[in-house]
C-alpha cells in the first residue's frame, strides 16, 4: 500500500525524490493501474506527476507534443490529435478509465495488453524523458524505463490506421494492430497480442521484416502469418490468431496505402 | 493523514491512510452509491464518482489523490423527496430493477447531459461504457437519456414507454413506478452491505487451488495466533452435517452431498478454511499463515471423462437414503471412504455416485419404433453448451449477528425460508431461533437461490457470538458460486416430408460439477421446457447428470430450458433445411396451441410427477409468430455486402409460472387505523418488481390507491411462508396469495361497511378510492378501521391467503434474430433481435419490458461472449468480468425490441403469467440458426465465436 505520497512541482524535485526512495518508490501518473487490483503496486512511496504541469497537448514545429499525464479522454477530445491515436485511446473501453488513465501510463505500465501502443509505434512516437533524453518508443519498451515527460508524434498527419479485435466490447483484445505510411512512403506495422494472457507483460512488436517486403494481398498475408508467433489462450487458438492477424493487417496496409495516396 | 476536500458541496476533512481505497472510504462515510462490484478491477463502474467534474472509478483512487479535490457522488443528485431529472426519467421509463448500479448510471447520465444535452446513440454508448449493468440489458437507457434530454427543454414532458393492457382493470396492466425504485436510486441503505456495522467481523476463505485433491495436512495454529483472529473454521470444527447448497423445497430433489468443510477438494475454490477476523487485513494476514498440503488427484472436467469406466470417483462417501433405499445400497457402499463424510439421498432421484451420476431420470410416451417408422426423414445430432455465470452486480453477501439467543441473518437471497431451514439444520437448532431478513437484492438470476455463504456466516456467529459478514469477491463468484450447467444433448428427430414431426428422442447429459444441487431439476427442465413446444405422440428422453471437478453449477434463469431448447430448435432447423421447408413454417406446423394437453409433461416431474396431464390454458404463439415474422421481414430478400452475409433465425420458447403441487405461497395483511394497508408477503422481490406486483394486485382488489398499501416481504419473522423467488413463481404464486388475501380482506371490509350502512352485504360494493358504497350512502375505509379498532368494534381487520395449485400457467414467446456474418473474418454482428413474449396480462408493462431486455441480453451474452474456460489442468482462467467477457452497452443488438403479446390465463392473477425467466430461453438457437442462414455453418457447440465460424468455413 502507498504510505507516502509526494507531489513534486518540478522534474528535478521528482528525480531527487526517486533517488532518495529508490526501490520503494514509483512514478504515479493517475493511479488507474497502480491502484487497480490486477496491477496494484507493491511500492510504498508514490511520486505523483500531477503538479508537474505535464498535461498539455500542443503543436511544436509540426510535431504533436502530448504531456505525459494527459488522460486518454483528453487526447480523444483534443482537436490536434491524429485520428488513429484517438481511435487507439478509445480502445480502452471504459470512459471512466480513459478519464483517469494517462498516456505515459499506457506506455510504461506492465499490462496484459497495450492497445494504445501499436498506434504510437506506427506513428513513430518519440518519448522525451527526464534527464533531457529522447528515445523512440520501441527503444523505451526494450530498455530500462525512465520518467516519461512527453510523447512526441513527429508526423501527426501521416496516414495511420489501427484496429483491435475483441469478442466483447470490453473484453480482452485478441490482437491490436496499427499501420502507418510515413512521408517518405515507408510502411510501419505494429502489433500487440502475441503474449500470454495473465502474465501482465504486453510485448507490442513491429513487423519490420514484413514492412520491407512491400507485398500486397495474399502474399502479404502469408508473410505476416510467417512472421508472427501467437500463443493459444482463451482468446483463440494459434491457427485462428495467425489467420485473423494476417488478413486484418493485410487489409490495414492496403487501406493505409490508399489513405496515404489520397493525402 | 488528514485529507481535505469538498464532498457533495461541503468541505470535508478525513482522517485515513494515504493509500486508502476511496471506494471503501466513501462507502464507509455512508455514501452508499459508491459500491463495489469488481474489487478494484475498474470494469463494473459501480463505484463511479466525479472528481473535479470528471467521472472516475473510486476504487482506482487512493485517498491522497483527493487532497483539495471536489468530489461528487450520486447522493448529490436530487434532494430529499425530490428526485433529479435523470433519476425521475429512470423511474418513468421503468429501467430500475435490482438497482445496485443505478445510482452510478444516474450520475453518468447526468454527466453526459451536462456535456451534450442531446446526445446521439454513439455518444450515449460512450458515456455508459464505464458501467456494467446486468439486469436491464441497457436498451431502455436510450429512452432514459431521450426523456431526460427532452425534459431539459420541457420539464413537464411526459411519454408512455410501454403499452397498457386490460381496459377493465384500473391498476393491473397499467404502467407505474416501481415502488422501491426511488429508494435505490437515492442510494438509501437497502442492501446487505449497507447494514454492516463497523464492528462486524469478516469471513475470508482459504480455497483449494486444485480441482481435485485431498487435504493431507492442515495447520491453522499460526493463523489462529494472529491478534484479531476470532476463529478459524475447518473440517475439524464444523458441523458434521450433509446438506445440499440448493435452496429448494424440502425434501430436496438433490443429493445432500456437501459438508461445510471436508477433507476432499472437489473444485478450484472449494473450501479449505474460513478465517473470521476483526478486519479484512487481519483475515488476509491469517490466510497467508495457514499451512496446507494436498494430495492432488486427477480431475474430471467433462461429461465424457465422468462417464468413462475408469473415471476417478468424485463422491465416494457412504450413501444413505431417507426413503426408497435401493436394494444394492450395501454393494454401492462396499468401497466407500468415510473420510469424505456421507452422502444422503432424500428419495430416489437416480443418484449413482460411484458412476459419477448425481441424478438421472427417464420419461416416455407413445411408440418410438412406430414414430420413427412413420418418418420420411430421420436425423440425429449432438449439441453442446458451456458453463456461464449469472453475474449479479452485487456479489453474494450475508451479515449475521445474535439477538439474545436468536441468530439474525441479513441476506441477499432468493429463498429466505429455505435459508432458514438449512441454517437451522446445519446449526442444529430449531427454526424459531433463526431469523432471515432478505434485503434488496442486487441481482440474482438463480445464483442466489443457493446457500453459498450463509452456512459459514451463521456458524461463525453462532459459535462466537460476534457479528460477522461474508461478502464474495468477484473472483469467488466465478470459482465457487453456482453457474449454468454444462450440457451435451443428443436428439434424434423423425419427420414426414411435409415437416410433421413423428418422433423425438432426447438424451440429455449434464455436468453438475462438484456438488449435485439442482442436479435432477435443472437438467430435467431441458426436455420439460422444450419438448412440449412441439407436442408429439412418440417421445423418449433420458436425463443423466454427472459429477465432475469443474466449478459449481446450480440454478440459473431458464433452468435447463435454454439447453433443451437449443438442441430441439436447432435439430428442427437442420431437418427443415434437409426437407426444403422454411424453418418458421415448420415451427408453425408443429408448435403447441392453446387448449392442448401436454402429454410429455405428464411424464416429467421436479422430484414428483404432476397429478394430471398439464394443459395449455393460454398461448399467444399464433399472434407472436405473425408479428415477429412481419417485424423482421422474414420473407424479404437478405443482403450481401462484400464479405458480410445476412441471415435470420427464430426460436419459440416457454417456461412455467411456478411448480404446481410443490410450491406454495402465503400472504397476510392488516388494515391500519386509517384504512390503509400493511401487506406481509412471503415473496422475495429480487429486483424483478414483485413487491410492486403485489401492491398492484392488492390495490386492484381493494379499489384503493397503491400509495395506501405498504409491502413488507421476504422476512421469515414478519411475513408468512413462501417458497422463494425461483421457477418463475413470483407473479403467479406470491401474486395469487396476495390476491386471495386481498379478497379475504375485501369480504371483511364489505361486511363491516354493510353493517355500518345498515344494508345487506350483497347490496354494497367497494368503490375507488377506498369506499364501501351502498344504496343509502357510503363509508370510507378510515371510518371502518376506526370502528373496527374501537371498544365496540370487530377487531383490527386481518386477512390472509395461501396459494397452491395443480395447474400450470405457461408463458410463451419467440426470439427473432438477424445477424451479419463476415465470411472472411468470422465476425458476427447481431443487427436485430426481437423478443416477443406472452406473459398473459402484463401486470406492470414497462417493468415487464425491462425484464425481457435483461433476460435477452444475458442470453445473448451467453451465446456470443461469455464462457467459463479452464486450462488443461482444470484451473479456471476466467476469473474477472473482463476476461470472462461480460457484455457492455456496445454489445447489445443494434435493433433491439421487446414486445408484449397478451393472453388471458385462468391460473394467474388477473390473467398474468411469469415474465422474468422465459426471456433467456431462445437467443442461442435463434442466433445460431441465423448464423447458418448467413454462412451455411451449423454451430452445434454453444457459444458461437468467429473462430468456430472460420473453422466451419474451412478457413483454419
Amino acid at each position: 500500500m502507498i504510505e507516502h505520497y509526494f507531489r513534486p512541482k518540478t522534474v528535478s524535485e521528482a528525480l531527487q525524490l526517486m533517488d532518495k526512495h529508490q526501490a520503494n518508490a514509483t512514478w504515479f501518473g493517475s493511479g488507474s493501474k497502480l491502484n487497480a487490483t490486477p496491477t496494484k503496486t507493491v511500492k510504498t512511496v508514490a511520486i505523483s506527476l500531477s503538479d508537474m504541469k505535464l498535461n498539455q497537448i500542443e503543436q511544436v514545429q509540426g510535431e504533436l507534443h502530448i504531456g505525459a499525464t494527459c488522460s486518454l479522454q483528453s487526447i480523444i477530445d483534443h482537436e490536434l490529435t491524429p485520428d488513429a491515436l484517438k481511435q487507439a485511446a478509445a480502445f480502452v473501453y471504459s470512459r471512466h478509465v480513459r478519464n483517469q488513465a494517462s498516456i505515459a501510463g499506457e506506455i510504461a505500465a506492465m499490462q496484459d495488453e497495450a492497445v494504445v501502443v501499436p498506434a504510437l509505434i506506427a506513428l513513430n512516437a518519440q518519448l522525451q524523458l527526464a534527464g533531457d533524453l529522447t528515445v523512440g518508443i520501441e527503444e523505451y519498451l526494450s530498455s530500462d524505463r525512465g520518467l516519461i515527460l512527453k510523447v512526441i508524434i513527429p508526423e501527426p498527419k501521416c496516414a495511420c490506421l489501427t484496429h483491435t479485435l475483441r469478442r466483447s466490447a470490453a473484453g480482452h483484445a485478441v490482437f491490436t494492430a496499427a499501420v502507418a505510411v510515413d512521408a517518405a512512403g515507408n510502411t510501419i506495422i505494429a502489433l500487440d497480442g502475441m503474449n500470454t494472457l495473465g502474465e501482465r507483460q504486453a510485448k507490442p512488436i513491429r513487423l519490420t521484416d514484413v514492412e520491407k517486403l512491400n507485398l500486397t494481398e495474399e502474399a502479404l498475408e502469408q508473410a505476416i502469418s510467417k512472421s508472427i508467433f501467437p500463443v493459444e489462450d482463451i482468446r483463440g487458438s494459434v491457427a485462428y490468431k495467425r489467420y485473423i492477424c494476417s488478413i486484418v493487417i493485410s487489409d490495414l496496409v492496403a487501406e493505409c496505402k490508399q489513405l496515404a495516396g489520397r493525402a | 493523514m488528514t485529507i481535505s476536500f469538498i464532498l457533495n458541496g461541503r468541505e470535508q476533512q478525513l482522517n485515513c491512510a494515504i493509500g486508502a481505497n476511496m471506494q471503501q472510504v466513501l462507502h464507509g462515510l455512508g455514501l452508499h452509491s459508491v459500491r463495489n462490484s469488481d474489487d478494484g478491477f475498474g470494469f463494473a463502474g459501480s463505484d463511479v464518482i466525479r472528481v473535479n467534474g470528471t467521472l472516475v472509478n473510486a476504487s482506482l483512487l487512493i485517498a491522497a489523490q483527493l487532497e483539495g479535490a471536489e468530489v461528487q457522488t450520486a447522493e448529490s443528485l436530487g434532494t430529499w423527496q425530490q428526485l433529479s431529472l435523470v433519476q425521475q426519467a429512470m423511474i418513468d421509463v421503468g429501467v430500475v430493477q435490482s438497482g445496485y448500479n443505478d445510482p452510478a448510471m444516474a450520475l453518468v447520465i447526468t454527466d453526459l447531459l451536462e456535456r451534450i444535452p442531446q446526445p446521439n446513440r454513439e455518444q450515449i454508448n460512450d458515456a455508459l461504457s464505464g458501467v456494467f449493468h446486468r439486469d436491464a440489458g441497457y436498451q431502455q437507457f436510450y429512452d432514459v437519456v431521450a426523456l431526460a434530454s427532452k425534459r431539459l427543454q420541457d420539464p413537464l414532458y411526459q411519454q408512455q414507454y410501454a403499452p397498457e393492457f386490460r381496459d377493465d382493470l384500473a391498476i393491473v396492466g397499467k404502467n407505474c413506478a416501481k415502488i422501491d425504485a426511488a429508494k435505490m436510486l437515492r442510494a438509501q441503505p437497502c442492501y446487505v452491505e449497507d447494514r454492516i456495522p463497523a464492528n462486524a467481523c469478516v469471513v475470508k476463505m482459504l480455497r483449494s487451488p486444485h480441482p481435485h485433491a485431498w487435504i493431507k495436512h492442515l495447520d491453522v495454529s499460526k493463523a489462529e495466533a494472529v491478534a484479531g483472529v476470532v476463529t478459524i473454521i475447518t473440517h475439524k470444527n464444523c458441523p458434521d452435517i450433509s446438506y445440499t447448497p440448493g435452496g429448494q423445497s424440502a425434501p430436496e430433489p438433490s443429493p445432500l452431498d456437501r459438508r461445510m468443510f471436508g477433507l476432499k477438494m472437489r473444485h478450484v475454490g472449494d473450501r479449505v478454511a474460513a478465517v473470521v477476523a476483526e478486519s479484512v487485513e487481519i483475515a488476509e494476514q491469517a490466510l497467508a499463515l495457514i499451512e496446507v498440503e494436498y494430495d492432488v488427484l486427477q480431475p474430471v472436467m467433462d461429461i465424457d471423462q465422468a462417464l468413462a469406466v475408469d473415471a476417478p470417483i468424485i463422491h465416494n462417501e457412504p450413501i444413505e437414503y431417507r426413503c426408497g433405499e435401493p436394494a444394492d445400497l450395501a454393494e454401492q457402499n462396499l468401497n466407500a471412504d468415510p473420510r469424505e463424510g456421507k452422502l444422503i439421498v432424500n428419495f430416489p432421484i437416480g443418484c449413482f455416485p460411484r458412476k459419477n451420476i448425481a441424478a438421472s431420470v427417464r420419461g416416455h410416451i407413445g411408440d418410438m419404433e412406430q414414430g420413427f417408422a412413420d418418418a420420411d426423414v430421420i436425423i440425429e445430432r449432438t449439441y453442446e453448451s458451456k458453463q456461464a455465470q449469472q453475474l449479479p452486480v452485487e456479489t453474494h453477501i450475508c451479515y449475521s449477528y445474535m439477538d439474545d439467543d436468536r441468530l439474525v441473518l441479513h441476506d441477499s437471497t432468493q429463498v429466505p425460508w429455505h435459508v432458514r431451514r438449512q441454517v437451522a439444520n446445519i446449526l442444529g437448532v430449531k427454526q424459531n431461533k433463526v431469523h432471515i431478513v432478505k434485503e434488496r437484492v442486487g441481482g440474482g438470476y438463480g445464483s442466489k437461490q443457493d446457500i453459498l455463504l450463509e452456512d459459514v456466516c451463521a456458524w461463525a456467529t453462532w459459535t462466537t457470538g460476534r457479528p460477522v459478514y461474508f461478502h464474495h469477491t468477484r473472483e469467488e463468484e466465478f470459482i465457487c458460486n453456482s453457474s449454468r450447467h454444462v450440457a451435451k444433448v443428443t436428439v434424434k428427430l423423425g419427420a414426414k416430408k411435409d415437416g410433421t414431426i413423428t418422433a423425438i428422442d432426447m438424451d440429455f447429459k449434464a455436468n453438475t460439477g462438484p456438488y449435485g444441487n439442482h442436479a435432477l431439476t435443472v437438467p430435467c427442465n431441458g426436455p420439460a421446457l422444450s419438448l412440449p413446444l412441439y407436442p408429439c405422440d412418440n417421445v423418449d428422453f433420458r436425463v443423466t447428470t454427472y459429477y465432475s471437478n469443474i466449478c459449481p453449477t446450480g440454478a440459473y434463469q431458464g433452468y435447463g430450458a435454454p439447453k433443451g431448447n437449443f438442441a430441439l430448435t436447432m435439430i428442427m432447423a437442420e431437418l427443415a433445411e434437409q426437407l426444403g421447408i422454411d424453418h418458421l413454417d415448420m415451427v408453425e406446423k408443429n408448435r403447441v396451441v392453446e387448449g392442448q394437453e401436454l402429454k410429455i409433461l405428464g411424464a416429467i416431474g421436479e422430484g414428483k410427477a404432476p397429478t394430471s396431464v398439464p394443459k395449455v390454458h393460454s398461448c399467444a404463439l399464433e399472434p407472436i409468430l405473425k408479428i415477429g415474422r412481419d417485424m423482421i421481414e422474414w420473407d424479404s430478400p437478405k443482403t450481401q455486402d462484400g464479405d458480410w452475409a445476412t441471415g435470420r433465425g427464430v426460436a419459440i420458447i416457454q417456461q412455467k409460472s411456478g411448480i404446481p403441487d410443490i410450491d406454495q405461497a402465503n400472504c397476510s395483511m392488516q388494515m391500519a387505523s386509517d384504512g390503509t394497508f400493511i401487506v406481509h408477503s412471503g415473496g422475495a422481490d429480487i429486483g424483478t418488481g414483485l413487491d410492486t406486483v403485489i401492491n398492484k394486485l392488492v390495490a386492484e382488489v381493494l379499489c384503493c390507491p397503491m400509495s395506501d398499501i405498504t409491502i413488507h416481504s421476504g422476512d421469515t419473522d414478519h411475513t408468512p411462508f413462501d417458497k422463494g423467488a425461483y421457477a418463475s413463481s413470483g407473479t403467479c404464486f406470491s401474486g395469487n396469495a396476495a390476491k386471495i388475501a386481498a379478497e379475504a380482506m375485501q369480504a371483511k371490509i364489505l361486511a363491516c361497511g354493510a353493517e355500518m350502512l345498515g344494508e345487506p352485504v350483497d347490496q354494497v360494493k367497494l368503490v375507488a378510492p377506498g369506499v364501501v358504497k351502498g344504496l343509502s350512502g357510503q363509508v370510507g375505509y378510515g371510518e371502518i378501521a376506526h370502528k373496527a379498532e374501537s371498544g365496540t368494534g370487530w377487531g383490527q381487520l386481518l386477512a390472509s391467503g395461501c396459494y397452491t395449485t395443480s395447474e400450470f400457467a405457461f408463458p410463451y414467446g419467440a426470439n427473432f434474430a438477424e445477424v451479419a456474418v463476415n465470411r472472411r473474418t468470422g465476425e458476427i454482428k447481431l443487427n436485430k433481435f426481437y423478443a416477443l413474449l406472452d406473459c398473459g396480462t402484463p401486470v406492470n408493462p414497462d417493468l415487464a419490458l425491462g425484464q425481457i431486455y435483461g433476460a435477452s441480453m444475458r442470453a445473448i451474452g451467453h451465446s456470443l461472449f461469455e464462457e467459463i474456460i479452464y486450462n488443461e489442468q482444470g484451473i479456471p482462467q476466467t476469473r474477472d468480468l473482463k476476461t470472462y467477457g461480460a457484455p457492455m452497452i456496445d454489445d447489445i443488438p443494434f435493433d433491439f425490441k421487446a414486445v408484449l403479446v397478451p393472453s388471458d390465463d385462468p391460473v394467474g392473477p388477473y390473467g398474468a403469467k411469469s415474465i422474468s425467466e422465459i426471456g433467456v430461453n431462445g437467443a442461442a438457437p435463434a442466433i445460431a440458426s441465423a448464423i447458418h442462414d448467413a454462412c451455411g455453418v451449423w454451430l452445434r457447440d454453444w457459444h458461437f465465436t468467429p473462430e468456430k465460424i472460420l473453422a466451419g468455413l474451412n478457413k483454419l
